[in-house]
């Protein structure tokens, strides 16, 4: 028995609505762990189709899903591995203008996408919603994970004012799976109540040298997402 | 004085190394370091890292001193700080 989780953990996971943006890498492994932790609710969002080029990462994602949207392909797996639990998909782009209804009742948002247009959009929905959000990147064998809780953290605008330039990007497969199993480690701590989250901390995993390491960031006055709360 | 630099994921990769000393003879700012790191390194970094004609990082270099993000270049440096900088990443 672990301090704090018990049965009234797991009921707290049954009860909780999660929005995941994106059924790639990283999106794989959150939401495999989330599905088999026991939370109720899981809402994925991706518009995009299975390609050959993703199978090295995307779990969710087989040989024979290829052409296949990705949310339905997420879907299915994910109900099969927890039929006791709810699972939509939603394959339509995230925009400014339907974010806030994707998210819905949500009570947090899990970044799995992989550009930063769509991060940011992700950050400003959970500023304006109030509602925690997930963070995590990769490149390579390196990546990055923060939890972001609007007006108390650093938002992901005051962590990176600025994007890194829209180009394809090379990633080992390992790398989302490890990233996106420390974002589902949050998220999981986060509904039960227990633990410290990445708060105000960046955690940076350098793969090639197979070391982890800490970051303090920083709210930023002048940051044009929250600099006002 | 003696500054340790360390690059982290992209940067490492353009830069080609973890990181580099830099030996000093006086004080300086975090911005001066980075003029020096430049002068070093630049030529290796992509453009959206390195404005050569400036002779600056762009605005998207994320600095951190002793483990702690910083956004001022005036930042002193002391004999032993410890200076990363990183990208933020698109992947997913």
């Amino acid at each position: 028995m672990m301090d704090g989780f018990g049965e009234r953990g797991q009921e707290k996971l049954k009860q909780a609505k999660v929005f995941i943006a994106g059924a790639g890498g990283l999106g794989s492994s959150i939401s495999i762990y989330l599905a088999v932790a026991g939370v109720g609710q899981i809402r994925i969002v991706d518009r995009d189709v299975v390609e050959l080029s993703n199978l090295n990462r995307q779990i969710l994602h087989w040989d024979k899903d290829i052409a296949r949207g990705k949310a339905e392909s997420a879907g299915e797996k994910l109900q099969q591995m927890n039929s006791d639990i709810k699972i939509e998909v939603i394959a339509e782009d995230i925009t400014e203008d339907n974010i806030l209804k994707l998210v819905g009742d949500c009570q947090l948002i899990v970044d799995a996408m992989d550009n930063f247009p769509t991060r940011y959009l992700l950050n400003k929905a959970a500023l304006k919603r109030n509602i925690p959000l997930f963070h995590g990147s990769v490149y390579g064998l390196d990546g990055m994970a923060s939890t972001i809780i609007p007006g108390e953290t650093a938002c992901l605008r005051c962590m990176f004012p600025e994007p890194p330039p829209s180009a394809t990007f090379p990633v080992v497969g390992v790398t989302p799976g490890i990233i996106g199993c420390i974002q589902a480690t949050e998220v999981i701590k986060h509904i039960v109540g227990i633990g410290e989250l990445l708060r105000n901390r960046l955690l940076v995993w350098d793969g090639l040298s197979t070391k982890f390491r800490e970051l303090t960031v920083k709210k930023d006055p002048h940051c044009q997402d929250c600099g006002s709360r | 004085m003696r500054v340790e630099v360390t690059f982290f994921n992209i940067v490492r990769y353009y830069a080609g190394m973890p990181g580099m000393e830099v030996e000093l003879s006086d004080a300086i700012t975090l911005g001066e370091l980075l003029q020096e790191v430049g002068r070093r390194v630049g030529d290796k970094l992509p453009v959206w890292m390195w404005d050569s004609q400036n002779q600056a990082f762009h605005r998207g270099i994320l600095m951190f001193v002793n483990n702690e993000q910083v956004r001022d270049l005036a930042h002193p440096l002391h004999d032993g700080s410890q200076v990363s900088l990183s990208v933020s990443l698109s992947g997913g």
